[in-house]
C-alpha cells in the first residue's frame, strides 16, 4: 500500500470515529465536568489568595488551569482511544477490517488521527472558555495562552499515542484502560510529589524522607524523558521566560515521543496481529 | 544462696558496664583530617564553612572572590544536626604549601597564601561588604583599630566629661536650694555629647587562598614547597554561575505588611481587587541549582540539598534603594516616578487592633526610627498598570518588569454556567441527532 493510499484509509478510519464522537455526549459531558472541577481549584483558588488580603502574585492564573484541562483531557481521549484499540481486537472488528485495504500503519493512525481531531474541538472549546474567563475576571492570559495551546497540542499527541502504545500489548479493552490511567496517574503524582518534595526545606525532613527525596530525584533523570508531564513543565519554563529555542525544542522532543510510540504501536500490532 | 549473690551482682555489673558503653557511645568519636575552610561569597555575604575529608566536591561563586584555606584539624560528625563539626580547639594547624587550580589535567593556576579581611563600611552585617587583600588588608585594619581606639578614648573623656558636668549641675542645684533663687540659664552649660561607634566594621586578618574563578568546573589540590601533592587535599571545584539574574520584589500589602509577597520573575503578576496600597522592596536576585547553592552554603552537611539536583531557587542579594526609582506605567507610558522612603509602622490607640503606616521624618517624630523603608505605590483600578526599577539615569533596570493587574471577582455562577456550555452543546447535537431519528425505525 502506498503512503497516498495508507493516509486516505486512514482519514476515513478517523472520519468515522470522529464522527461517531462528536455527535456522542460524553466528550461534552467529560469536557464540562473538567472545566467546572479545574475553574473551582484554579480560578477559585486564586480569587480565595486575592481576597485574603486584596492582593497576591500570581505567575498562571489562567494559563495554568487551562493547561491542566488540555492534559486531563488528552487523557480522557487517550483512554477513549486505548479502549477502541483493545476493545476492536477483542471483539474482532479490526480483523474485519484488516481484511479490506487496511493495514496496521493505517489504522494505527487512523485512530490517532482521531483523537487528535476531537482534542482540537476540545482545545478550541476550552480556549474559549478561559478567554471569557479572563475577561469577565480580569485574570490575566495574554499571548502565553497561544503558546500553552501549541504546547497542548504538541503534549496531547504525545499523551494519545501513549494511550495506542498501550492498547497494543493488552488484548482486553478494560485492561488497557486501566494500565494506560495508571502509568498517566503515576505521571503526574510522580511530579507533584517530587515538586512538593524540593520544596521541603531539608531540616524539616526525616532521614527516610531524605532518602525518599533522593531516590525520586534520580527517578526524575529517568522521567526527564519517559513522562510528558516533564516535557511540559519544560515547556512552561521556556513559555515563562520567552525562550523561543527551548520552546522549539520542547515541542520538537514531543514531536519525536508521539512518532516514536506511534511507531511500536504500529511494529507491535504487526507483530502480534489483530486477531482476537 | 551467695553463688546467687555473686550471680545477681555480675548482672548488675555488667548493666552497669553496658550502660556506661552506650553512654560512651554518644560522644562522637573525633579523627584529625585535612579539611578545606571556606569563607564562600553567596551573593548576599561571605558565609563560613569548611569541607571534611571525605567531602569530594567544593562550591564557590564565580566571578566573585571567596577565601579558602587549608588546614589540618580533628573532625567528628554530629548526627543531631547531621553535619560535620571541627574541633579546632584540640588541634589546628595549618598546612603549608601552595593551592594549585587544575582544568583538563592541566594547572592553570597556582595560588599562594595571603592576608585577608573583610571590610563592611556600614557596619557588621551589613551591606555592602568588601573582601581586601595583602598589604591593603593590613592597613585598613590598622585604620580600623585606630578608629575602634580614638572611639574608646573619646569614650573615657566623654565617661570624664560627663562625671565633670553632673558634679557643676549638683554644685548649681546645691546652690539654688540654699539661696531659693533660680540659677541664671546663661551660666548652665551644655551636656557634653556622646561619642558615637564607628560605623566601619572590620573583621580580624585571616590567611588563605584567594579564588576568583570563572565558572566551570576544576580540580584543586595543596602542593608542598617540593612541589608534592599533600594527601587528602584533592577535591573536584565548581564555580557556580546563576542561571538566571533579575529583579526580586518583596510586596507588602498595606492590610497585611508583615506577611509580604514575593515576586522574583517577570511572569508573577501582582493582582490587587480595587485600589490598593503596598510597598515593595527591590533586590538584585538570582536564580542557582537548589543543591549547588545549599553546598555552597554549608558544605560541612553532607546531606544538605540531597535529592534537589533537579530544582532551582531565587536568591535576593543586595537590596536596590539607592540611585533607583520605580516607575508605575500605564500603557507603556510613565505615570509616576516613586522615590524609595522610610516609613514607620503606628499602632492605634485602644485594645481594637489597628495600624497606620506613615512617612518617618526624624524632624516630626524624634526619638524613633523607620519601622522600613520601601517605594510606596498607590494602584488604582484599571488595566495595563506595570512597574519598573529604573536608575538615575532612566535605564530600565533588566529583569525589573513586572505587570499590575486589577481584578474583579466574577460571580461563580457565571464561571460554572459557562463552563457548562459545552455539556448544553452535547445534549443539542443529541436531542437534534434523537429527533432526526427515523419514525417508527427500531431502536438498536
Amino acid at each position: 500500500m502506498n503512503v497516498p493510499d495508507r493516509f486516505y484509509v486512514a482519514a476515513i478510519v478517523a472520519g468515522r470515529e470522529l464522527r461517531s464522537t462528536l455527535y456522542g455526549l460524553s466528550l461534552y459531558l467529560t469536557l464540562s465536568l473538567v472545566l467546572v472541577t479545574i475553574s473551582y481549584l484554579g480560578i477559585g483558588g486564586a480569587f480565595f489568595q486575592i481576597g485574603q488580603s486584596g492582593m497576591a502574585v500570581l505567575s498562571n492564573p489562567v494559563t495554568g488551569p487551562f493547561f491542566l484541562t488540555s492534559v486531563l483531557m488528552a487523557i480522557y481521549l487517550g483512554s477513549g482511544a486505548a479502549l477502541s484499540f483493545a476493545r476492536e481486537r477483542e471483539r474482532g472488528t479490526a480483523e474485519v477490517l484488516f481484511y479490506g485495504p487496511v493495514d496496521s500503519i493505517s489504522y494505527v493512525l487512523g485512530k490517532y488521527l482521531h483523537s487528535m481531531l476531537a482534542f482540537m474541538v476540545v482545545a478550541v472549546l476550552t480556549s474559549l472558555y478561559y478567554l471569557f474567563v479572563s475577561a469577565l475576571t480580569g485574570l490575566q492570559a495574554g499571548m502565553n495562552l497561544l503558546w500553552f495551546g501549541i504546547l497542548a497540542i504538541f503534549l496531547a499527541s504525545a499523551v494519545i499515542a501513549l494511550g495506542e502504545f498501550f492498547a497494543c500489548f493488552v488484548r482486553r479493552g478494560m485492561m488497557a484502560v486501566v494500565a494506560y490511567l495508571a502509568v498517566a496517574a503515576i505521571f503526574i503524582l510522580f511530579s507533584l510529589v517530587h515538586g512538593w518534595m524540593i520544596s521541603i526545606p531539608g531540616e524539616q525532613l526525616s532521614d527516610t524522607m531524605i532518602y525518599l527525596r533522593i531516590f525520586l530525584d534520580r527517578l526524575d533523570m529517568v522521567m526527564q524523558w519517559v513522562s510528558p508531564v516533564a516535557y511540559f513543565n519544560r515547556g512552561q519554563v521556556a513559555v515563562a521566560h520567552g525562550n523561543a529555542i527551548a520552546f522549539g525544542w520542547t515541542v520538537a522532543e514531543l514531536f519525536v515521543y508521539a512518532v516514536t510510540l506511534l511507531a511500536c504501536a504500529t511494529l507491535v500490532l504487526r507483530r502480534r496481529g489483530v486477531r482476537p | 544462696m551467695r553463688w546467687r549473690y555473686a550471680v545477681t551482682l555480675l548482672v548488675f555489673i555488667g548493666f552497669m558496664a553496658a550502660c556506661s558503653l552506650r553512654a560512651a557511645a554518644a560522644r562522637p568519636v573525633s579523627e584529625s583530617q585535612v579539611v578545606y575552610e571556606l569563607a564562600p561569597w553567596t551573593g548576599v555575604a561571605y558565609g563560613a564553612t569548611f569541607a571534611a575529608q571525605g567531602v569530594k566536591d567544593l562550591y564557590l561563586l564565580a566571578g566573585t572572590p571567596s577565601a579558602v584555606d587549608v588546614a589540618r584539624t580533628r573532625v567528628y560528625y554530629w548526627p543531631i544536626t547531621r553535619e560535620y563539626q571541627m574541633d579546632w580547639q584540640t588541634e589546628r594547624a595549618v598546612a603549608p604549601g601552595k593551592l594549585q587550580i587544575l582544568r583538563g589535567g592541566r594547572v592553570i593556576k597556582e595560588v599562594t597564601r595571603t592576608d585577608y579581611i573583610l571590610r563592611y563600611p556600614n557596619g557588621p552585617d551589613t551591606l555592602p561588604v568588601e573582601l581586601v587583600t595583602g598589604r591593603k588588608a593590613g592597613r585598613v585594619y590598622q585604620s580600623y583599630r585606630k578608629a575602634v581606639q580614638d572611639y574608646l578614648t573619646a569614650v573615657s573623656r566623654h565617661t570624664e566629661a560627663q562625671k565633670a558636668w553632673d558634679d557643676e549641675m549638683a554644685r548649681i542645684l546645691k546652690r539654688v536650694n540654699e539661696s531659693g533663687l533660680p540659677a541664671d540659664p546663661k551660666t548652665l552649660s551644655e551636656p557634653p555629647r556622646q561619642p558615637g561607634p564607628p560605623r566601619l566594621f572590620v573583621t580580624a586578618p585571616a590567611s588563605g587562598f584567594i579564588l576568583n574563578l570563572p565558572a566551570g568546573d576544576y580540580e584543586v589540590h595543596l602542593v608542598d614547597d617540593r612541589g608534592d601533592d599533600v594527601p587528602g587535599t584533592h577535591k573536584k571545584l565548581h564555580l557556580l554561575a546563576p542561571w538566571r539574574t533579575g529583579v526580586g520584589y518583596e510586596i507588602m500589602p498595606e492590610a497585611t505588611w508583615t506577611y509580604p509577597f514575593k515576586s522574583d520573575d517577570v511572569d508573577r503578576v501582582i493582582y490587587a481587587s480595587g485600589a490598593r496600597t503596598f510597598y515593595v522592596q527591590a533586590f538584585q536576585s538570582a536564580q542557582y541549582n537548589v543543591y549547588d547553592y545549599l553546598h555552597l552554603l554549608s558544605q560541612q552537611k553532607p546531606l544538605q540539598g540531597a535529592g534537589t539536583r533537579s530544582g532551582t531557587a531565587w536568591v535576593h542579594g543586595q537590596a536596590l534603594k539607592e540611585g533607583v526609582f520605580l516607575e508605575l506605567l500605564q500603557n507603556g507610558q510613565v505615570r509616576k516616578r516613586i522615590e524609595y522612603r522610610p516609613y514607620r509602622v503606628i499602632q492605634t490607640p485602644g485594645p481594637a487592633l489597628g495600624y497606620n503606616i506613615v512617612e518617618w521624618d526624624p524632624k516630626s517624630q524624634p526619638g524613633t526610627g523607620p519601622t522600613f523603608s520601601a517605594f510606596k505605590v498607590q494602584a488604582v483600578e484599571g488595566d495595563g498598570y506595570s512597574m519598573q526599577l529604573v536608575n538615575a539615569d532612566g535605564k530600565v533596570i533588566r529583569g525589573s518588569e513586572r505587570h499590575l493587574q486589577s481584578v474583579e471577582p466574577a460571580a461563580n455562577g457565571v464561571i460554572y454556567g459557562l463552563a457548562a456550555l459545552p455539556m448544553l452543546i452535547g445534549l443539542v447535537i443529541a436531542f437534534r441527532r434523537f429527533s432526526l431519528r427515523p419514525r417508527g425505525a427500531a431502536r438498536p
